[in-house]
């Protein structure tokens, strides 16, 4: 089947199988920094927004998700123009092998836009479905703490 | 403390923005234009011989180009074990087998235009096995009745003890001292069996492979491998295709923890993109890459001390026996590390005895895992010293501090034990583990709460303990590490390592100890990482080698460097070198002050006069490995009536000798300690009846996510290991070793059970309080 | 391979027209559907299109809408009133992206074992709406035990009186992002210093659900004082059994859930203490 994606702020035609998830489309249309860790909804490391939500992109039939919008850790930046939380999350060592990374980034977006100013305690909750081996989290939750600091500012 | 620029410095990860974003390529990110795509089917039965395989429907299946068996691959005996050359591993894989050997061995390949078809395709495989009786337990391995498990052909290509027929993979017995006299001596013996189980990486990055033949007709494989150089020299012979027609490169690598350290995947990519010309892929499954790729091998440790009142340890035995699972990958090494990584922090003792055995068994196939069998020893050990100090009325932190190796003391075991042969005697140059015992024991608020068993909820009780641990840095005598550095027209430097960054950060560090030497921003320092082409030769990320012996490497080339600047700067500033100095990408005149930059130190060089590249190599082969040293402390609390273990608080304070980067340091301590709690508390493999893992996915073979955490502390203790790179040591295995025990002995600080076997389920903790109870 | 397709009515009755066709089935959040074997079905029908996203109260009556989200319940019954059971059992389900897809009427059709939905449901003897084949309104309850209700019907909603008293959930779990075990659901209210209504429910048992009405008349119309806990639990022993669970083996589960079932009602005295 065909459908139109919004992702990232464009608008893409895609053909693809009706049974194919999310993740599947996303990442053979070039959107590899969606990562596929497990693809049973366990890892995060596939995680989006769409329609401003996070999921699980592996977690949805991509049929459903025709005609929303889909963000992915490549719509917040760029290398060179990265968001605060993926400047953030470098800067404190939060990101190892950097594989769950693109996932953390999205799921802290998700909860900064919605409560900007967490306590540690909702930040380790709202991180609850991403697994990360390499750091044992500690640099991750710093991270996190940086970035809504500085968004907080910005918005100043 | 020495003064740096940039040593020392929480640096930035050079690519970890590029991560954050998502910008840095995977092995599965690469777009390859009609690849081929590959599909395993995998044995149902722990032990079988196939008597017949029929693939014509499968082959049938339009879309399917190829279907490998053992009846059309090289029957070639390899190991799949990522080591140098000779491998102390054994010759006993080989790319499909007539005969498996655990659920989860490869039984044929398909290969088709697109991954749907290939598994559509693997369905319709028919196959009639033999099946064999298997041995799950490790105990019954060596029965005269157990059948063999291994090759017929298998062997090693280094001098060991080695007996496939009696499935004795590797076998060690190494002892010094009067060990008889020393029990006879002792005032009280104290022996216990401890085990440990199986554990996965759980790396986050599936294992991939992909392969395509490059314009000049090169067979270019890339891989999620932490030993590009190992994997190219066993492609080769086991392909027989040339090693020089063979590039092997490691993109971005999603976690390794020694679970990459295996030629897995490569040769199947390898084989079929040779044999058809065409690029061709696979990415594994996370149900294939708990059951099929490599695992932590499970250990029983028999632990005997002779103990005098005055507490003095007169004798030690350890008797050990590893389960490798189905193929012996590791098992010397892995069977040597834990004897010569733990058995040295106990030097005083006059007599000892370690013999260990590692044998085959029908279950998944045990490889490296970071803390290559010390972990399985320091399990055992800081439980046994935990009970021993108990038992002397001492507390445990001043009978570690009596009885632990010290700096400037040697052990035996140093040169009884090596890596698959005998060792190399070393002494100790850096040790600070007093240090790191009082810090840890204040952070952790030691004094306050050991033995207070304080009820912070009705039966929810808390306790504290700790563990100790050292490692080592590389392989002495063995790991050969080089890097080649080049000079760019701004100043700015190439720099080419082999050494491979699975996510630890070594590029970036690399860099730092380059540009300390070179007194430059580690910014100018352009890293390229593991590409066989265009990297000198490095062994690889494994056994801590990176920092110490990769950063050796790079230390010597940008000395070279340093020279070859200095010397033009001396023409252009018409001075002698020995009167000019570094400093912030200049070099300076120490007399009039007069300076010149390294910009136009490299225009002069590469354009105007006595033209050359400013550019060397060099290479650095470690003479001893200085250990990192660790104290670890946990915090827990258990619920009394259901067995419930929560880690509060864990703090590890190590001695890695100067960090090279801090923020880096703390994130390969941070990981481990989390690794080791989970596997403590919460991993485990679960197999059924007939030897098939039953929990191959996340949500049964369970890690923490962020609310699980503990609070975790890590302290860098202040320490300088005068033969490493700028002082530094290695770190990214030691924090590993001590979280079980030490959880183990504040579980029993908190409600007096003592717990020998892993992992620690809250159905054990309670039926241990049970059995204490009655 | 045979086709598959997807379904995007417009209109319940559309939907329900649908469901005659073989082998194709409602999509919910698809978290369920998306780990089964796909080669099951020729079809799915998308409910997005049917506005059954809403969750509203009326009249104390709450009706949640079948493509409401865990997510969407929990930021509703939370800005409600604090202690809504839902809100506590369904935070503590799956993880934050998950939630944001399972809905409520995929869940009670599915009704895992680990479910966390089902045991604060039963507790507050939620009614099922149905449409299509088995049109109608059912206990939870009911729906939960005869599974045969399900087949060509669509659930539209679920439906509860809303519960102001003291709320408990307690759930067994190896970390926190994890299939419970099993869980616990406690609602009591209270008048006087007695218990004038109690319902605890358990979920994951043996049974996969139940009520347990000796604790519940042991407590009603009783003060703490007068309840002899012990004895109270003992009374269940026979009746909770379980099979191996992730936490453990059968007996040990069953230990496990009395101790937790002990603590539910000890943390009821205390909200009663506290009222006082
Ligand atoms: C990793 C993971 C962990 C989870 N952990 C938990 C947990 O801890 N606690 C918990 O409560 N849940 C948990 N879940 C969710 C649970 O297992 C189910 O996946 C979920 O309840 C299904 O809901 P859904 O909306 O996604 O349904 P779907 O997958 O869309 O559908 C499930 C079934 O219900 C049918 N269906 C859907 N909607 C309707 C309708 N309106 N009318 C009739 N039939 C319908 C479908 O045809 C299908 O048969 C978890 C899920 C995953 C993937
Ligand atoms: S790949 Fe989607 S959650 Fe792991
Ligand atoms: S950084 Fe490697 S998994 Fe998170």
């Amino acid at each position: 089947m065909t459908g139109k994606f919004r992702i990232n702020g464009r608008e893409y035609s895609i053909e693809f199988d009706p049974r194919d998830t999310l993740l599947t489309v996303l990442r053979e249309n070039g959107f590899t920094e969606v990562k596929e860790g497990c693809s049973e909804g366990t890892c995060g490391a596939c995680a989006v927004l769409l329609d401003g939500k996070v999921v699980n992109s592996c977690m949805v039939f991509a049929a459903t998700a025709i005609g929303k919008e889909i963000i992915t850790s490549k719509g917040l930046g760029d290398q060179n123009n990265p968001h605060p939380i993926q400047e953030a999350f470098a800067e404190v060592g939060a990101v190892q092998c950097g594989f769950c990374t693109p996932g953390f980034v999205i799921s802290t977006f998700y909860l900064l836009q919605r409560n900007p100013d967490p306590t540690e305690d909702e930040i380790k909750k709202a991180l609850d479905g991403n697994l990360c081996r390499c750091t044992g989290y500690v640099k991750i939750i710093e991270g996190v703490k940086l970035a809504a600091e500085r968004m907080k500012n910005e918005k100043v | 403390m020495k003064k740096f620029k940039n040593v020392g410095k929480p640096v930035k990860k050079f690519d970890g923005v590029s991560l954050a974003v998502g910008a840095a390529k995977f092995t599965d990110d690469f777009e390859l234009k009609d690849a081929l795509h590959l599909s395993i089917l995998y044995s149902p039965y722990a032990h079988a011989e196939i008597e017949d395989i029929d693939v014509s429907e499968a082959l049938a299946v339009d879309g399917v180009v190829d279907v490998l068996t053992y009846q059309n691959v090289p029957q070639k005996l390899f190991t799949t074990a990522g080591q140098g050359y000779p491998e102390p591993s054994p010759y006993d894989s080989r790319i499909l087998d007539r005969k498996v050997r655990f659920v989860g061995d490869r039984v044929a390949v398909v290969v088709a235009e697109s991954k749907r078809i290939a598994e559509e395709a693997k369905k319709k495989i028919k196959v009639k096995y033999r099946v064999l009786e298997p041995i799950f337990d490790p105990e019954r391995a060596m029965d005269d009745d157990a059948p063999m498990i291994p090759d017929p052909e298998a062997h090693m290509i280094i001098p060991a003890k080695y007996d496939p027929k009696r499935n004795l993979a590797a076998e060690l017995d190494i002892s010094y001292g009067d060990l008889e006299a020393g029990f006879e001596e002792a005032d009280f013996i104290e022996e216990h069996t401890y085990r440990t189980h199986y554990g996965a990486h759980a790396m986050l990055e599936p294992h991939a492979a992909a392969a395509y033949i490059d314009e000049m007709g090169r067979l270019v494989v890339i891989s999620t491998t932490q030993v590009p150089f190992h994997t190219r020299r066993i492609l080769s012979m086991v392909l027989d295709i040339p090693l020089r027609k063979i590039r092997v490169i490691k993109p971005h690598l999603g976690g390794g923890f020694g679970g990459k350290q295996e030629i897995i995947l490569e040769p199947l990519v390898a084989l079929v993109t040779w044999r058809h010309q065409r690029p061709s892929k696979i990415v594994l499954s996370r149900e294939e890459v708990f059951v099929s790729t490599r695992v932590r091998r499970s250990a029983r440790l028999r632990l005997k001390t002779g103990v005098k009142k005055d507490g003095t340890i007169t004798a030690l035995e350890m008797d050990v026996l590893l389960n490798g699972g189905a193929y012996g990958t590791h098992g010397l090494t892995v069977l040597s590390n834990v004897g010569s990584k733990s058995l040295p922090m106990l030097n005083k003792v006059p007599a000892m005895r370690f013999f260990a055995r590692s044998v085959y068994t029908n279950l998944p196939v045990a490889g490296a895992y970071r803390g290559y069998g010390a972990t399985q020893a320091y399990f055992a050990i800081n439980q046994q010293i935990d009970m021993i100090a108990r038992k002397l009325g001492i507390d445990v932190l001043d009978y570690w501090k009596r009885i632990h190796i010290r700096e400037g003391e040697t052990s035996k075991i140093f040169e009884l034990i090596g890596e698959g042969r005998e060792g190399t005697p070393q002494l100790i140059t850096s040790e600070h583990l007093d240090e790191a015992i009082d810090l840890g024991a204040k952070e952790i608020g030691w004094y306050d709460k050991r033995g207070k068993r304080i009820e912070v909820e009705k039966d929810k009780v808390r306790g504290v303990g700790m563990a100790v641990a050292m490692q080592g840095s590389g392989i002495p005598l063995i790991d050969m590490a080089a890097a080649r550095m080049k000079m760019n027209d701004d100043g700015s430097f190439n720099l080419y390592v082999g050494a491979t960054d699975i996510g630890t950060g070594s590029d970036t560090i690399l860099a730092q100890i380059a540009a300390e030497v070179l007194q430059i921003p580690a910014e100018m320092i352009i890293v390229h990482s593991s590409d066989t082409d265009f990297t000198p030769f490095d062994t690889g990320a494994y056994a801590s080698s990176t920092t110490y012996v990769s950063g050796g490497a790079v230390k010597k080339t940008a000395e070279k460097i340093k020279e070859q600047v200095l010397k033009v700067a001396s023409e252009i500033l018409d001075a002698p070198v020995d009167s000019l100095f570094l400093e912030d990408g200049k070099v300076i005149h120490r007399d009039t002050g007069r300076s010149v930059t390294f910009s136009e130190i490299a225009l002069r060089s590469l354009y105007m006069e006595n033209q050359f590249q400013i550019e060397a190599t060099e290479s650095y082969v470690g003479e001893i490995s200085p250990p990192p040293f660790i104290a670890q402390f946990a915090e827990v609390e258990v619920d009394r009536r259901t067995g419930f273990v929560r880690v509060i608080k864990f703090v590890s304070a190590v001695d890695c000798g100067q960090p090279i980067n801090p923020r880096l340091v703390e994130g390969q301590v941070e990981g481990a300690v989390m690794n080791g709690i989970t596997w403590a508390l919460t991993e485990r493999y679960i197999f059924n009846q007939q030897g098939r893992m039953v929990n191959n996915n996340f949500g049964e073979y369970k890690i923490f996510t962020p609310p699980d955490m503990p609070e975790i502390v890590t302290i860098i203790v202040d320490s300088y290991e005068e033969t490493g790179p700028f002082g530094a040591k290695s770190v990214a295995e030691v924090g590993i070793n001590g979280p079980a025990p030490a959880i183990a002995n504040a579980i029993y600080d908190a409600v007096g059970v003592r717990l020998f076997d892993l992992p620690f389920t809250p159905e054990k903790v309670y039926n241990a309080l049970k059995a204490t109870k009655n | 391979m045979e086709e598959f397709r997807w379904y995007y009515p417009n209109s319940i009755e559309e939907a329900v027209g649908l469901l005659e066709l073989q082998g194709v089935v409602p999509h919910g959040g698809g978290t369920g559907i998306i780990r089964g074997k796909l080669d099951r079905y020729k079809g799915l029908i998308s409910l997005e299109g049917l506005g059954l996203d809403y969750i509203k109260e009326v009249d104390g009556v709450v009706e949640i809408g079948a493509t409401a989200t865990y997510h969407d319940v929990i930021e509703f019954c939370s800005a409600l009133y604090g202690e809504c059971i839902l809100a506590k059992s369904l935070s503590r389900a799956a993880s934050t992206p998950l939630r944001n897809r399972i809905t409520i009427g995929g869940s009670v059709a599915y009704f895992p074992i680990w479910s966390d939905l089902m045991g604060p449901l039963i507790a507050l003897d939620a009614t099922v709406s149905l449409v299509g084949k088995n049109e109608g309104e059912y206990p939870v309850k009911e729906f939960a035990r005869n599974r045969s209700l399900k087949s060509h019907s669509l659930i539209k909603s679920v439906k509860f009186k809303r519960f102001n008293g003291f709320t408990y959930y307690h759930r067994a779990a190896r970390t926190h992002f994890d299939y419970g075990s099993f869980n616990i659901t406690m609602l009591a209210s209270f008048d006087n210093g007695v218990f004038s209504d109690v319902r605890l429910v358990l979920v994951g048992s043996k049974a996969k659900f139940q009520r347990l009405s000796e604790i519940e008349n042991g407590l009603i119309g009783r003060s703490p004082s007068d309840v002899d806990v012990s004895e109270l639990i003992g009374r269940i022993y026979d009746s909770v059994e379980f099979h191996n669970t992730r936490i453990g083996s059968a007996e040990y589960t069953r230990s496990v859930a009395l101790v937790e079932i002990e603590r539910a009602v000890h943390a009821s005295f205390k909200a009663m203490e506290e009222q006082k």
